[in-house]
């Protein structure tokens, strides 16, 4: 085929710079976390030598090489995920699933409604990508999302959803891996915080993990938990006076 | 307890807005510092308990990844139907999607560009309707933009032509984004 009798190649290359949506916003949360602008490759990886696609691959272009989407920043993925590139949704959802699954876990305190809440939200991720506003930022809304799904399975699931939080203890098991002198510092505060969460009611738990964790508002969170914002605020500070009072008996 | 000391929820408001502007009224009052300590303390370990749950995950059950990805893949955005026969007898096709995962393919193949997304303008469900391809890509920092975007223009246009019967127009390039080698300089 003739490429050049048939195409008019315009030369628009070279002169947008302008990174597309590329409004990185400071979050306090946890998920928000320090926002990678620039993503990242790693070198060495020839390109060229990948294998064209070929006529029988019509249908179904093979992956592209894991290694690109591996390095690539969750930005890049999540906007190739929104275009349509099921690989980079892949890469994107195995990056942060245990994430997403340690925090169904602590909110519906059942390892096996976590995960099946860590499918819906999957999904719903997949669904709703496409309108994602701050592709940069898709770490903290995919975990609000978890969180959405989380909530939907245990209000599905009243009153029982709370019977096996014994269940969700045995199997979160305080894991010591980690810098050993930060440990020495702070495993007695992090095995307290365990047992005090746990020893928290579910509501205040529940508001507890949706705030400092999640960075959720005071609205979503009596949204979440289906009471008031005043209730849910009310159930916030009992929270914070729970855990600060056990928090002395740790220093 | 003294006239001085604050609500824990005035205490949290503040750690939210980062401690700025500074409260002297909560910084120079040591009950409240000293509570104002212990909740950061507390939201800074709730993240790392959380971390840690995360880390004690098992990996993730293979069928538990294919179960969610055959969901997605039902749910695969094809967008419009391409002919891939330009001979009027339009009975072959090809989905948009597919059309956009050879463009990806292609981009990427191109030292230090990888494409971000793509578009196709134009009526691409009419044989021989002249159709512009818009392909983002984001670029290695320290390659020659130009050139670089010609290649993939060349790449992208190649493999179009190769495995689709569009009629095209144009190939632009976009440079939406620039990133680093793993092993570069931070910026």
């Amino acid at each position: 085929m003739e490429v050049d009798g048939r195409i008019d190649l315009s030369n628009r290359s070279g002169d947008e710079t302008h990174a597309a949506g590329e409004t990185s916003r400071e979050t306090s949360n946890f998920f928000g976390g320090p926002l990678r602008s620039l993503w990242e490759f790693a070198g060495g990886v020839n390109l060229a030598e990948r294998p064209r696609g070929l006529a029988a691959e019509r249908e179904a272009p093979p992956g592209p090489d894991p290694s690109l989407l591996d390095t690539a920043t969750d930005g890049l993925l999540a906007r190739r995920a929104s275009d349509g590139d099921e690989h980079a949704f892949e890469t994107l959802l195995r990056r942060h699933l245990s994430l997403m699954t340690a925090y169904a876990t602590r909110l519906t305190a059942s390892r096996a409604d976590a995960s099946d809440a860590v499918q819906e939200a999957s999904i719903a991720i997949w669904r709703e990508l496409p309108t994602l506003t701050a592709p940069d930022a898709v770490r903290g809304w995919m975990m609000k999302i978890v969180s959405r799904k989380a909530f939907d399975l245990i209000r599905s699931r009243k009153p029982t959803a709370d019977v096996d939080d014994d269940a969700v203890v045995a199997q979160l098991p305080v894991t010591d891996a980690g810098d050993p002198a930060r440990l020495a510092v702070s495993a007695d505060a992090m095995s307290g915080l365990r047992r005090a969460l746990d020893a928290l009611p579910a509501l205040q738990r529940q508001a507890w993990i949706l705030r400092e964790v999640g960075g959720e508002s005071y609205g979503e969170i009596a949204e979440h938990l289906g009471i008031t914002t005043t209730a849910a605020r009310g159930q916030l500070a009992r929270a914070r006076e729970n855990l600060t009072r056990e928090m002395e008996a740790w220093r | 307890m003294n006239d001085d000391t604050v609500t824990l929820e005035r205490l949290a408001h503040y750690l939210d807005s980062g401690r700025v502007p500074y409260d002297p009224s909560i910084e120079d009052v040591p009950e409240n510092a000293s509570q104002l300590a212990t909740l950061e303390r507390l939201r800074v370990l709730s993240g790392e308990l959380l971390a840690e749950d995360a880390a004690a995950d098992p990996d993730p059950d293979p069928r538990w990844i294919s179960g969610v990805m055959e969901r997605v893949r039902q749910e695969a955005r094809s967008g419009r139907d391409i002919p891939l026969d330009s001979d009027g007898a339009a009975t072959l096709h090809m989905t948009e999607g597919a059309v956009r995962g050879l463009i990806r393919e292609a981009g990427d193949s191109v030292p230090g560009a990888v494409v971000i997304s793509c578009s196709l303008g134009g009526d691409v469900s009419a044989a021989d309707a002249p159709v512009r391809v818009e392909v983002v890509i984001s670029a290695l920092r320290g390659q020659y933009v130009p050139v670089m975007a010609d290649e993939v223009r060349e790449a992208v246009t190649l493999q179009l032509l190769r495995q689709t019967e569009l009629d095209i127009e144009a190939v632009d390039i976009v440079v939406g984004d620039v990133h680093l080698l793993e092993t570069g300089v931070a910026s």
